[in-house]
Parts: C-alpha cells; structure tokens; sequence
C-alpha cells in the first residue's frame, strides 16, 4: 500500500518521559497515528500526525540503549509548526505542562509567534508565518 | 489508563493510488481492524470462501496472508495483540482466534466490553476522537483484569520472537522441549517453531518497509536478511515464499508500486 499524501518529512524524537510529552503533543493538535509498545509496557515506535501535513515519529530512550547507528540527545529537538491560531496553541501548550521560552509575539518578517518546550524539553515553536503555503 | 504491553496501535487514513488488494502478512500478533467508511473485505489468499466483509475483525496467527480488497481508500483502526496483550484486551488466550477471520459479536460473549467500539467509532468525527474511543474501549478492556499469559510462558514467547531456538527457550524457563511445545500451542495455536518464523519474517517485513520508507528505494534484501536473524538471504527469500506466497520482491512491486520506476532486486 502506498499512501499518496502521507508526510514525506518527519520529526524524529527520543523521549525520556513518553506519556507527558505525547499527551503534550495531542493537547497541541497531533493526532496518534502509530503505537507500538514492547511486552513491557515501553513504546518502542510510535507516529503522531500533524493534520494539517506533517508528523512525528518518537520512542523511549531507554530503549535506545544499546543502538548505536541512530544516537540523539532526548530533549534536544526543535521544530517550528504552522497553527492558524498561535496564542490559541500556545495557552495549549502551557496548560499541558510545557514551559514557556517566548510568549506570542508579532513577527516583522509576517506572523505571530511563539516557543514552549515539551515536557522532555525539546523546543517548539509556532506560528502562522506558512512558508511555501 | 494503563498501557498495554504488547500492543501496536494504528490509525490508518490513506488515499491509495487506485483501488486493489493489500496483503495481510503472517505475524506473531492477532489483528483487530475496525474499520472507518467500510466493512473490511478481507479473505485467506487462496480460499475464496473464506472471504467476509465485516465491522470487525479479528484475526488470529496464520501462515498464509489476508487478501484485503479495497476501493482507493482505506481508513479505520488497526491494533495488534501480542498474545498477553490479546489476553489483556479480548480476555482469550491468542489459540482461541488461530486462524479464524471472526467479528468481535463473534467473540462478544467474552468480550463484552468492546460491543460498542465498532458504532462508537462510526459516530466520531474526528482522528483524534477515534483514537479516544479506542482507548476507552482499550480501558475498559484492561479494566477486566483478565488472567494473564503464565510469567514463564511469556519470557518463552519473548526470547522466540527475539530469534532463540526452541531448545535454548526452553532451558532458560526451566520447561522441557515438549511441555513448551505444549504450551505455546495453547497459548498461540502455533509450535514454537511457527511462532520464532512468524516473528522473524516479521521483522524482516518492517525491516522492508522501514527502508522504503526512509528512501522510497528498494531495499537490499541480504543486508534485510543478516539483520533480522536469518542465515542469509535465500533463507529469507525461501521463508517469504511459504508465508507470502510470493517472493519478498514482487511482493514490495505489489505493495509499493511507486518502487517500479527503479530496480528491485530479485528476491
């Protein structure tokens, strides 16, 4: 099966701390697509949508342990993602346990902004300057 | 909620290229599709009375694919049940649905707690409000408190799928070949030899897919072949041909046929 207009660009995290901050992505506006835990409980492999075109695939660093060929520092990520609402997404993000880094703020370059950390302290920020839209 | 371990959750909403068939691999895990728009047409390859279309269906472990047909457009919700997460949410032992193509009514007298999944799921509109209608389905399933896969039979299970022969999984549980044997026939409805060759050629299969998926290239079936625990690639192409039907290549044309356009190496 090939699904014509899946994400052809996706975020790669490894987390610490899988329940807050996938439940951090869904309070913002993902959706869960993929879960895929081991007999112990721990995600191994799981996708979250971004609906309006893009994704993120993540699992537990624990698991990571003992891989070698895809070593990344949990927590230091960043992405920018495309709302139609900032300060609507950003008082999101706050209430679910994310930490501000700036507060929204008009942009000279177009758009209004905004950055929270996930509770595994990776970096998002979002706005509705829509590069290529 | 609790987690369930052992379980792949996969909300699926893709627009195919064109209407036609998807083959369900062979795999240590029961499928449980609900799907969205629908019924899922699903059948044996090769046993055309078999085939039933169904609000829901569980599939238990099988050595032959599922024939899914579909019309460009496939949507719903997919889970897989390791067998002690088929215990947790189904509240049967995987051997119960070995083989069979059944709907949860079928199996509802022992699965009360997942009779609405398939109209609540119907009724919501959005992907998030499906997944949430899964997980509360899920929850109330885990709620049951079902009795669990033996401890023992379970590391049994774990160390086959991860790739050790029957004898050394055997030795490390403190089970004689035959009680094991024994056992997991019970648990899963395969021997444990069926059950190490399921997990291994599903390995291989998301080892396949992975590559396409990061390259959208075909894939090199002997580095496939040496990292997912087969002897070498005639193996892996051999053992495709038994489960599959088919060799491992003209299986990836048929599932990935954006893949024609470059070289796909013989399988």
């Amino acid at each position: 099966m090939s699904n014509t207009n899946a994400p052809r660009l996706w975020l790669t995290l490894q987390l610490r701390d899988v329940p807050a901050t996938t439940a951090w992505l869904e309070a913002i506006g993902f959706t869960e697509h993929v879960t895929h835990r081991d007999d112990t409980g721990v995600v191994v492999h799981a996708e979250y949508l971004w609906p309006a075109g893009g994704g993120v695939m993540l699992g537990a660093a624990e698991r990571a342990g003992g891989q070698t060929d895809w070593v990344q520092q949990p927590g230091g990520a960043a992405a920018y993602l495309v709302v139609a609402d900032t300060d609507a997404t950003f008082a999101a993000a706050v209430a679910a346990g994310g930490t501000v880094h700036y507060e929204p703020v008009d942009r000279d370059f177009g758009g209004r902004e905004a950055a929270v950390r996930d509770p595994d302290g990776n970096l998002w920020s979002f706005g509705t300057y829509a590069p290529g839209a | 909620m609790r987690p369930v371990p052992g379980l792949t959750l996969h909300a699926y909403d893709a627009v195919l290229d064109a209407p036609g068939t998807h083959r369900g691999m062979p795999s240590p895990t029961v499928t449980l599709v609900l799907p969205l728009g629908a019924p899922l047409d699903v059948a044996w390859e090769g046993e055309p009375a078999s085939r039933v279309h169904q609000w829901s269906t569980v599939s238990g472990m099988h050595t032959r694919p599922a024939l899914i047909r579909h019309d460009g457009w496939q949507s719903g919700v997919q889970l897989a049940l390791s067998p002690s997460a088929c215990r947790a949410v189904l509240g049967v032992p995987a051997a119960a649905v070995a083989g069979a193509l059944v709907t949860l009514p079928d199996l509802l007298a022992r699965a009360p707690w997942l009779a609405d999944l398939p109209e609540r799921l119907a009724a919501s509109r959005t992907p998030a409000e499906r997944v949430a209608v899964v997980r509360t389905g899920l929850a109330r399933a885990v709620a049951q408190d079902h009795a669990a896969t033996p401890a023992a039979l379970g590391e049994a299970l774990r160390l086959l799928g991860a790739g050790a022969r029957v004898a050394a999984a055997a030795e490390a549980v403190g089970y004689s070949r035959r009680r094991l044997s024994t056992l997991v026939r019970a648990e899963t409805g395969v021997d444990p030899q069926t059950y190490a060759r399921l997990a291994r050629l599903d390995r291989a299969r998301s080892a396949v897919v992975d590559r396409v998926r990061s390259g959208a290239t075909a894939p090199r079936f002997a580095e496939v072949a040496a990292v997912t625990g087969y002897a070498d690639q005639a193996h892996l192409a051999r053992d495709w041909r038994a489960l599959v039907g088919r060799p491992p290549s003209e299986w990836l044309r048929e599932e990935f046929p954006m893949l024609q356009a470059g070289p796909v190496p013989a399988g």
